[in-house]
């Protein structure tokens, strides 16, 4: 199978206000298709590792190749663009504009037509069907409930067509209902799309519906025990 | 383009975004005021140094070309004194160029030369070569507009008349005159006719003016009395003078307070054919005697209606009077009806009233206006009025200079509008006095003059006091006046008149080429306005005024425009969760930089409009402003000597183009600060403590 992420002995330590080493030596392969949920305690470096895996933050050390491009070295806004797409907790919708505005936007970036006729409005109100907002669609963004906003978040992570999907705590802040739609569209993602999914999370639920769960402990991932 | 979206999204006020709104519009407010003031303030200066350029470059043309030393000491110029042709004296620049011959020396007729006599400076064909004809010709060829001149002086001497009644101590005179008499040193300059702008220069004959001429006309001027008055001309000369104005003037308008009316011209005596047939008006009626002895003596039209205690009334032919007590009284066609208060009229000649005319209250008007609330309306002999208006017929004017003076020796001169204001009017004459010197003695000669006309003659150092004067006069003076010497490169040379003024330079640099060519380099310098001595300091002074205040403005804009940096650093901190959202999808950090860099710029773009607009309104109404400040400050706030009679209200393409550049640019330099900062966001930073 292709390898979609694979990192090797990435390294974080933060120097302000005093040292701390976040990872140690973490070594990460994952494929095309692929699951994979990362657990850990609190302020273990979870969201730290994310954001590195989707270039969001720079290790100190260590090789990061998202579908065999360099993600340490030189510029990698594209590749961010184009390969990688976020979902976070708290959403992290732009509130000021409309539904589809936000789910086109990474399109706007790559400076690609967005106007009605184009073949990205397009995919945007198909995404925007799939996870059941396309009557939402001309909406502000503000006036969106949680569940609806992850949603969208998920819709617009998707438009590029990106290969990896790195979510952080994706249904942190949703009730159980809603938490169970976005886990299902995720898992939707990774197995009918073949996205390569990567999500942190402390919900053992959630994670046990992952291909593969690892730990983050004290820097270092683990593969989980069972614990 | 999407950062210019984000940009606009930002910059467009939105309620819940009070603070940032209101910053926003103050910060394009102070930019648009700065634009305004730097864009009113730069065009007004502006448009002050282009008229005070203009009224340098119009009487003295903006390039001029002048004889050198080498040419005074040509055989070319020094054959006039030995040759009978151009009569044993050095000819003009303006005759050179009209003569048939350029060397006028017959070696037959005329003297031998002296032995250390120049030597002719020959062509290739063998003839002597004429730098003046020579110069014309490459004038010509290019098409610009020149004329030679000349620059001498004299004692300028006026005799002015002004009819009006014996005043003692002020020159009263029997034949009811007043005369008053001018001296001053003046340079004397040859009118250019062919300057394209006399008619600029020259300013149009007052009212004053036109009616000085007419009371002059009944003066014969040049035999005045032993005992100092002034005999009248006769019925013909008169007509022939009157018709003669009449065809120079049309007259459109009288006013009473003319001569001829009574105490000081105060009183006007109304003429009865002027009122309407039915009319009721209060007055101030003179009663004589009381009860049935009553009699009205005088009838006076008030303008102070309060102190009317009579009332006037007409029914057909039936005039009579209502005195305060009730009592009513005839008013017969002797008694006479006097208006105290100053009217005017619309007015026009009877032309058939000419041919008879006798003296000036000969003169028919058809004349209509109102007293009160009564119409007047009918034919009156020009008597106790004044001309308030008066059309000249400007063609005939500006450009043969002449008036209709039948004095066959005085020739006409235009007099710097320093003089009118000093009570000179258009007629007056007088003489060029100047001292030439005799087989024997120096003695006094007189050039007898009139005043044809006024002129403005600008900044120029000896401005207010250089008459215009025909070409030969000058010459005239010159070549034989003891007393006023004057450097004879700066006496005579060619003007010549280039449109715009900023070709001056290049036209300098091509006359001088060709000059060189024609290999008549050495006897012309060719100067432009730039290097007048009585210019120089002045446009170096506009100069650096213009760099100074483009310096204030520079700043103030500068000042303006870092509101732009308070402001776009608050938007970036209330946009931080934005900019990382948008990096995580993407954006690059250079698109984050240019979305607020881009805010910077259009802010400084909608402020510029804004601004520009803005003095466009102001400067379409300056003379509003002006006035308003002329009030405020219970003075004229802008001295019509230095910014002319109306300040310039023209919008400078310098200034603007300066405001359009300068304000985007330094508003784009603003937005730059907190572009930085925005770039310097790490968008894992901002997502990690907004979630």
């Amino acid at each position: 199978m292709t390898i979609v992420l694979s990192a090797r002995n990435l390294r974080k330590t933060y120097t302000s206000p005093h040292e701390v080493r976040v990872l140690e030596d973490v070594s990460l392969d994952l494929h095309a298709g692929e699951s994979l949920a990362i657990m850990g305690k609190s302020g273990e470096g979870k969201t730290t590792l994310l954001h590195i895996l989707g270039t969001l933050e720079r290790p100190c050390s260590g090789s990061l190749h998202i579908k065999n491009q360099d993600a340490v070295q030189g510029s990698y806004d594209h590749l961010r663009n184009q390969e990688i797409g976020f979902v976070f907790q708290s959403f992290n919708l732009l509130e000021d504009y409309t539904v589809i505005e936000n789910v086109l936007m990474p399109a706007r970036i790559a400076r690609m037509s967005t106007s009605p006729s184009s073949p990205m409005h397009k995919r945007a109100l198909e995404l925007l069907e799939e996870v059941g907002l396309s009557e939402r669609a001309g909406f502000p963004a503000k006036l969106l409930s949680g569940g609806e906003k992850q949603r969208a978040a998920i819709a617009r992570a998707l438009l590029n067509d990106p290969a990896l999907l790195l979510a952080d705590e994706p249904s942190g802040n949703l009730d159980a209902g809603n938490s169970e739609k976005i886990h299902q569209i995720l898992l939707d993602c990774c197995r009918k799309k073949g996205k390569t999914l990567v999500i942190v999370t402390h919900d053992r639920q959630l994670a046990a519906l992952m291909d593969r769960q690892l730990v983050l402990k004290e820097g270092h991932l683990y593969e989980k025990d069972g614990d | 383009m999407f950062e210019l979206s984000i940009a606009k999204k930002y910059l467009v006020p939105k309620r819940k975004q009070l603070s940032v709104a209101l910053i926003s519009l103050m910060s394009v407010s102070v930019i648009s005021l700065v634009v305004w003031l730097v864009l009113v303030f730069l065009s007004v200066t502006d448009g002050i140094e282009r008229s005070w350029l203009q009224k340098l470059t119009t009487l003295n043309g903006p390039v001029r070309i002048t004889p050198t030393p080498a040419y005074f000491s040509s055989y070319y110029y020094q054959i006039d004194n030995f040759s009978a042709a151009s009569n044993y004296a050095p000819r003009s620049l303006a005759q050179k160029a009209a003569a048939e011959r350029s060397d006028p020396y017959d070696a037959e007729s005329d003297m031998a030369l002296p032995a250390r006599f120049p030597k002719p400076e020959r062509d290739a064909e063998g003839q002597l070569l004429d730098p003046v004809k020579q110069a014309a010709l490459i004038l010509q060829k290019r098409k610009l507009a020149f004329q030679e001149y000349e620059l001498g002086g004299a004692m300028l001497r006026l005799h002015m008349v002004r009819a009006g009644p014996n005043i003692a101590g002020q020159g009263g005179l029997p034949g009811g005159q007043r005369q008053s008499f001018l001296t001053q040193v003046a340079y004397v300059s040859s009118l250019c006719d062919r300057n394209p702008y006399l008619s600029d220069l020259v300013i149009e004959p007052s009212a004053e003016d036109v009616q000085n001429l007419f009371s002059l006309s009944v003066y014969d001027l040049q035999n005045t009395q032993e005992n100092g008055s002034l005999p009248g001309v006769s019925e013909k000369i008169l007509q022939a003078r009157v018709k003669a104005l009449f065809n120079q003037f049309t007259v459109d308008k009288l006013a009473t307070g003319g001569p001829g009316g009574l105490a000081e011209q105060t009183r006007w005596a109304l003429p009865r054919n002027l009122l309407p047939e039915r009319f009721s008006c209060p007055v101030q009626a003179y009663v004589h005697g009381e009860g049935h002895g009553a009699r009205v003596i005088a009838i006076n039209f008030l303008s102070d209606k309060l102190a009317a205690k009579a009332t006037f009334t007409r029914e057909s032919s039936k005039w009579q009077v209502k005195t305060e007590a009730g009592q009513i009284l005839a008013v017969n066609e002797m008694v006479p009806l006097f208006v105290e208060e100053s009217l005017t009229f619309q007015a026009s000649l009877l032309p058939s009233s000419l041919p008879r005319l006798r003296s000036l209250g000969d003169v028919v008007f058809h004349i209509e206006g109102q007293l009160c609330t009564i119409p007047l309306k009918g034919e009156i002999p020009w008597e106790g009025l004044k001309i308030a208006g008066a059309r000249p017929h400007l063609s005939s004017l500006a450009n043969t200079a002449s008036l209709p003076i039948d004095d066959k020796f005085a020739s006409p001169v235009f007099l710097p509008k320093q003089f009118q204001e000093g009570g000179v009017k258009l007629g007056d004459r007088g003489f060029l006095s100047y001292a030439a010197s005799t087989a024997s003695s120096v003695q006094e000669q007189r050039l007898p003059i009139y005043v044809t006309g006024f002129y403005d003659p600008g900044i120029m150092a000896i401005g207010n006091k250089c008459i215009l004067a025909p070409p030969g006069i000058v010459h005239t003076l010159n070549l034989s006046n003891q007393s006023f010497q004057l450097d004879p490169s700066f006496a005579s040379g060619i003007q010549v008149w280039v449109d715009p003024l900023s070709s001056a330079k290049q036209v300098k640099q091509d006359l001088e080429a060709a000059f060189e060519e024609a290999g008549i380099s050495q006897y012309w310098k060719v100067t432009t306005f730039h290097d007048y001595d009585f210019a120089k300091d002045l446009l170096l002074q506009f100069q650096s005024d213009k760099y100074m205040f483009t310096l204030v403005g520079g700043i103030i804009l500068i000042v303006a425009c870092c509101n732009i940096i308070s402001l776009l650093v608050l938007l970036v901190n209330d946009k931080k969760r934005e900019i990382g959202i948008l990096q995580a999808m993407g954006a690059r950090t250079s698109s984050i930089a240019l979305i607020f860099a881009a805010c910077g710029a259009g802010m400084g773009i909608v402020s510029s409009l804004l601004g520009t607009v803005a003095a466009l309104f102001t400067l379409r109404h300056i003379d509003s402003l002006a006035h308003f400040l002329s009030v405020i400050q219970g003075h004229d706030a802008f001295n019509a000597i230095f910014y002319g009679k109306t300040l310039p209200n023209t919008l400078s393409t310098d200034a603007l183009l300066f405001i359009l550049i300068a304000t985007p640019v330094l508003s784009l330099l603003a937005g730059l600060v907190p572009a930085l900062k925005a770039c310097r966001l790490r968008p894992s930073t901002i997502l990690r403590s907004e979630s």
